[in-house]
């Protein structure tokens, strides 16, 4: 049997458990690199899905209880596997419609990155609260401070294997969170890896190639990874987000934007705010 | 070391033996290494704070004309290792301390912190001049998306399928903490403790079907404590948190 066929296999079974919800089930779609047909044997992650079950299958005690315990079987069935894993996503129907994080619609919205397993294709309809695209067009400059946390890799003590991955991880997600962040803070929704594309041309002076080694070095085998390799990345990524920082912000001067973003985001002081001691 | 602390009564204290160490290693060794590089600005303040939710912080301001940051960014490992949130900006840069990180929900009250309750360690005192959140309101729902989104998969299955009950509890008790600050953020109120957060809620949301929630969740959680094996009383848990947040929403306008 091929590596990708365990993968197949894999999802068919996470199906045919799913099946067990029978009528409560809205929608089952996947993403990421099964959906665009890239799986990358014992390093993609073998279930990036959700699932949308009707509103009662999550809200009435006794229905919830017998979803839940489904979804629990379907992902012990995939940790059996021995795959790369993490729990896939469950909403209601109704939260889909309203409260869906809008970091992820990009990749929701997009044939090219999702699909359908099972029950209607609800992708045009999902949405997030009114806010969030505001709130979620601002992330590019509040996650600045947690990528200034990765700075804690670079304490000048060797890493440890537990380090190692933890860092390796965080690295992964500042290459498919930050530039898509980047994007949407100019206006453009877009998913990684074609963010990468999208910031060479929003910023030719910035070397976006070296957002694509990064890309390259991931895809090689990071366990062979010296320590100290993990830790150059480390320090590359932190670099490259403040080079990118000013060239976002020199870009939004430039395109009339900064204003705007400021403007919705301009904050109101202390005096008006009170504080209650219990 | 007895290094900044913030003690579990959310008392901020400065022990009195970090200031000259810090000041040894920002504005010493590290100090030197900045101004030594080209390009690189002057410090403008050091602002130590409080974090009661997440831990105690240094915010490095730096001068606008700081070409790299990076070097301030990197001055701040000293301070992450005894265990300081460390965010370094320019000064003109002051503002995005008022946009909430998604990623890190305990520091959604940072900006009144420092406002606040920061101390200034070295510099000007720029406290006045640190923003706050924008609209509040907005938060609570956007808190709410993003914990749903991140507690059912990361927390909630996973636990149950690993049989990690003790931890999905803690984790449901920490995220119902946190939405419980938001909640009261909303209300314009931010001195909020983890030890206090739960009596400053109820006392403001004064919602029949909310107490109830809570002292179910409660009463359950020690039951759970008293058998950590009885995958029924997590599972129960989890509903009574979904519940939770089906309140909140109802409150978050």
């Amino acid at each position: 049997m091929s590596d990708v066929q365990v993968y197949e296999d894999c999802l068919r079974k996470f199906g045919e458990t799913c099946g067990q919800l029978g009528d409560r089930v809205e929608s089952i779609l996947l993403y990421g690199s099964i959906a665009r047909g890239e799986v990358r044997p014992g390093r993609s992650d073998v279930l990036d899905a959700v699932v949308v079950l009707y509103d009662e299958a999550l809200q009435d005690e006794r229905q919830f209880y017998d979803s839940l315990e489904v979804l629990i079987a379907a992902c012990e069935d995939v940790l059996a596997t021995n795959l790369p894993f993490h729990p896939f996503h469950y909403f209601s129907k109704t939260e889909s419609r309203r409260a869906y994080w809008a970091h992820f619609l990009p990749v929701w919205r997009s044939d090219r990155h999702s699909r359908v397993l099972a029950g209607n294709d609800i992708r045009p309809y999902i949405r997030s609260v009114d806010s969030d695209r505001q709130f979620t067009r601002a992330t590019f400059f509040s996650c600045r401070r947690s990528i200034q946390r990765m700075s804690e890799f670079l304490t000048g003590e060797p890493l440890t294997q537990d380090a190692s991955r933890l860092a390796l991880h965080a690295v992964g997600w500042f290459l498919k969170a930050v530039p898509k962040y980047a994007c949407l803070v100019c206006g453009i929704e877009e998913e990684y890896p074609e963010t990468l594309t999208s910031l060479a041309a929003l910023f030719p002076d910035l070397e976006a190639c070296r957002f694509e080694a990064l890309k390259a070095q991931l895809q090689e085998e990071t366990a062979d990874l010296e320590p100290a390799e993990v830790l150059l990345m480390v320090r590359n990524v932190l670099g490259l987000y403040e080079e990118l920082h000013d060239s976002v912000v020199a870009w939004l001067r430039m395109n009339g934007e900064w204003d705007r973003l400021r403007g919705n985001s301009t904050p109101v002081t202390v005096d008006q705010t009170r504080s209650a001691n219990p | 070391m007895e290094a900044l602390c913030g003690d579990a009564g959310g008392c901020f204290r400065l022990g009195c033996d970090w200031r000259p160490l810090l000041l040894t290693q920002v504005l010493g060794i590290q100090y030197n290494a900045w101004n030594s590089r080209a390009g690189s600005g002057m410090i403008r303040s050091l602002i130590s704070f409080p974090l009661p939710f997440f831990r105690d912080g240094l915010l490095v301001v730096m001068d606008d004309d700081t070409t790299d940051l990076l070097p301030a960014v990197l001055a701040g490992n000293a301070q992450r290792s005894v265990g300081l949130e460390v965010v370094s900006l320019r000064m003109s840069e002051l503002w995005e301390l008022a946009l909430p990180d998604p990623f890190k929900a305990e520091t959604f009250s940072m900006p009144y912190w420092i406002r606040e309750s920061g101390r200034v360690v070295y510099g000007e005192d720029l406290r006045s001049l640190v923003p706050t959140s924008v609209d509040t309101k907005r938060l609570l729902p956007n808190h709410l998306e993003i914990s749903t989104y991140l507690v059912r998969n990361s927390l909630i299955l996973d636990c149950l399928t690993k049989r990690r009950y003790i931890r999905l509890l803690e984790g449901l008790v920490h995220q119902g903490n946190l939405l419980m600050m938001t909640a009261l953020l909303t209300r314009d109120i931010w001195r909020v403790y983890p030890t206090t957060v739960r009596a400053q809620f109820v006392e403001v949301f004064s919602d029949g079907d909310l107490q109830e929630n809570l002292a179910l969740f409660e009463e359950n959680a020690m039951r759970l404590r008293g058998d950590p094996t009885r995958k029924e009383l997590a599972t129960r848990l989890v509903w009574l948190h979904e519940e939770f947040v089906r309140h909140l929403w109802r409150h978050s306008g």
